[in-house]
């Protein structure tokens, strides 16, 4: 097993880590709370043995992988750098939810649209705050006005309210 | 049952039946369309405003909504991978791609078809099996329904297109998931990690929004362009196409109803499975197998010919025993209860009219929402070629809106945007989301099963091999998981025959 192995082991490998974890604080309920539990954790880190086998890419991996999987080992193509993914995955979506827990849903829908259309999508502003003012008119007409939902209001309302 | 059913009829064809008929069906297609909403909540929205109405006509309703619902799912599974209840995701499958190829009208051509006639055979089904309901809605105790949960997880990471161990592994996290929060068993908490949002276990909807709508929104954020990748060029729309394809792939059509009706007449396993088992039967008996996940028509008709017949099954526990098939159907009892309509075996003796009447009502607004959706198509799918830039945001406030509106708790807003990024991680590092969601759907319901069984066997596990439908079950299980080594062993065998 070389270098290369490893790296594309290294996704079954971390679940490993985790699922050892979720073995680790099930023992620590009642035998019958923690019966499926254990039995599911026992299966998964089988499984996920078997992957990291088939992964590593050694005879016995690719045995496997025609076995388990009726088919040649086939390995995962090395993945572009996760960083600027990682914008996109966690720093807006963040930024949405961290926006409506401070001002509320329907402001901040309207502020995560426009920043989103000109800061990521490049569109000039008055066309990113027409398509912000387009949804959030969307979202209160049909969840506030059509369906009468109180939708969060936030955190700073609350303590401005007092 | 003749006069009965001439009387539905006649009831149903009236200027004031069919309005509420299309307007349910409205109803059913917006709620099923915007992800997070869906089925339940509409009907649970809408029962107060039936309380006014007679009976008939709240039931003309509630029909039209049930009809409307999954179809509505679809267009938005189909459009945005985001599908708009659970049962849809398995529409995704395919019907995503084959928008991001152009092919955004055939596939909501093939998914309204498919699904009028799903729900017609569901309902057809459930007129046939009515009489003999009881007998087999008994033959499901606790061990057949432990074992038709692992039946539906295996079958489903078989069908993940040659992943099948990453299937389970999926499989085992979803599993891991579901057990999160009140253990029905012990009577406590477990895996909350002193969190009360997860006393009630992690929820599904949010998981959902995450998984599909936010984590496809982030994908294609990354990559930036449009859904649909195939040419401007293209004709908008190949609606008519879909139509055809179906009724060139009856025996998938009829086989997805048949998995659909049936799935949905046992109580508590729901549409999910059903669509979820469906497409997996016709991935497997494909010739092709490969080209499901890539943009095959197939998918998209056993999916949403199964989402739609399983309201049909559905209703014979909800109406014959009172037991509700699902979350949709445990709303609609509240409906019928509410009009002081007792379900159970009397119901089905007392109100024959009524029975009717819904199933009339349910085989129509099937029919009207293909035919809205068939007529909306060529706008529909220009959807499709909005610039992601303007889709992702939009998508992903209003998703996480859906979220929250569910259940009024900002817990779910946080549960979907942390589902997105899982999702996203699983789509990148190519571990199936199909598994992992089925997973967090029968994870109680195999938990519950399992626990019942032992209770009724003191402690043998012989209990799930001694019964003639469980074992059943665990030789389907034991075929499903063996399935791609026994193709390779049949492949090697005609391969080397020709060597000869």
């Amino acid at each position: 097993m070389g270098t290369n192995g490893l790296r594309r082991a290294r996704v079954p490998i971390l679940l490993l880590l985790g699922m050892g974890g979720f073995l680790f604080v099930s023992y620590g309920y009642g035998p019958e709370e923690r019966a499926l539990p254990v039995l599911v954790a026992w299966a998964t880190i089988a499984f996920l043995v078997l992957e990291i086998l088939v992964q590593t890419g050694t005879p016995i991996g690719r045995r496997l992988e025609m076995l388990i999987q009726g088919r040649e080992a086939q390995f995962d193509s090395e993945h572009a750098p996760i960083g600027r993914a990682l914008i996109h995955a966690v720093v807006w979506p963040g930024l949405l939810v961290g926006l409506t827990l401070m001002i509320g849903m329907l402001p901040a829908s309207f502020l995560y649209v426009c920043l989103s259309l000109k800061v990521v999508g490049g569109k000039p502003w008055p066309r990113a705050l027409a398509t912000a003012v387009a949804v959030t008119a969307f979202a209160w007409l049909l969840f506030e006005w059509g369906l009468s939902y109180r939708l969060y209001s936030g955190v700073l309302l609350e303590v401005l309210a007092g | 049952m003749t006069d009965a059913l001439i009387q539905a009829v006649a009831y149903l064809f009236t200027l004031q039946s069919l309005s509420y008929l299309a307007l349910g069906t409205g109803i059913g297609l917006l709620f099923g369309a915007v992800p997070g909403l869906g089925g339940t909540t509409a009907l649970a929205l809408l029962i107060p405003l039936t309380f006014g109405m007679d009976p008939d006509a709240a039931i003309v309703l509630v029909g039209g909504i049930m009809g409307g619902v999954p179809f509505g799912g679809s267009l938005s599974a189909i459009l945005l991978n985001t599908p708009g209840a659970a049962p849809n995701a398995a529409t995704c499958f395919d019907g995503y791609p084959l928008a991001r190829q152009g092919k955004a009208g055939a596939a909501i051509g093939a998914a309204a078809t498919a699904s009028a006639l799903g729900g017609l055979i569901g309902v057809a089904f459930m007129l046939a099996v009515i009489p003999i309901a009881k007998a087999i809605v008994l033959l499901f105790g606790p061990p057949e329904f432990f074992m038709l949960a692992v039946l539906g997880l295996s079958a489903i990471a078989v069908s993940t297109g040659g992943k099948l161990l990453r299937g389970l592994i999926s499989g085992g996290f979803g599993l891991m998931l579901a057990f999160v929060g009140f253990d029905e068993v012990g009577g406590g908490l477990r895996y909350t990690a002193g969190v009360e949002y997860l006393w009630d276990g992690v929820q599904l909807v949010p998981a959902l929004i995450g998984l599909f709508a936010i984590a496809e929104m982030i994908q294609l954020s990354t990559v930036g362009g449009r859904v649909a990748i195939g040419s401007s060029t293209e004709r908008l729309s190949h609606v008519f196409d879909g139509v055809k394809h179906v009724f060139g792939n009856l025996s998938t059509l009829l086989r997805g109803s048949a998995i659909g009706a049936f799935v949905g007449a046992v109580p508590g396993i729901g549409g999910t499975v059903a669509s979820f088992l469906s497409y997996s039967t016709a991935r497997q008996l494909s010739k092709d197998p490969e080209s499901f996940g890539q943009g095959n028509i197939q998918g998209v008709i056993a999916s949403e010919a199964a989402n739609n017949a399983k309201d049909g099954g559905s209703l014979i526990p909800t109406l014959a025993f009172g037991i509700p098939g699902s979350a949709e159907m445990a709303v609609f009892l509240g409906v019928l209860v509410l009009h002081g309509l007792e379900p159970g075996p009397r119901l089905l003796l007392d109100h024959e009219d009524l029975i009717y009447g819904l199933i009339m009502a349910l085989s129509l607004a099937c029919v009207m929402a293909s035919v809205a959706g068939l007529l909306l198509a060529r706008y529909l799918v220009l959807i499709t070629r909005t610039d992601v830039r303007y889709l992702a945001p939009i998508v992903t406030s209003v998703a996480l809106i859906g979220a929250y509106a569910l259940q009024s708790n900002f817990g779910d807003v946080i549960a979907a945007a942390m589902f997105g990024v899982i999702g996203y991680l699983m789509v990148r590092y190519d571990y199936p989301r199909i598994t992992l969601v089925i997973a967090l759907v029968l994870g109680s319901i195999a938990e519950r099963s399992y626990h019942q069984s032992l209770m009724m066997s003191d402690g043998s596990y012989t209990i799930f091999f001694t019964r003639p439908v469980a074992d059943t079950l665990l030789a389907l299980i034991i075929v499903s998981l063996a399935l791609p080594a026994l193709k390779l062993v049949t492949r090697k065998l005609t391969g080397s025959g020709h060597g000869h």
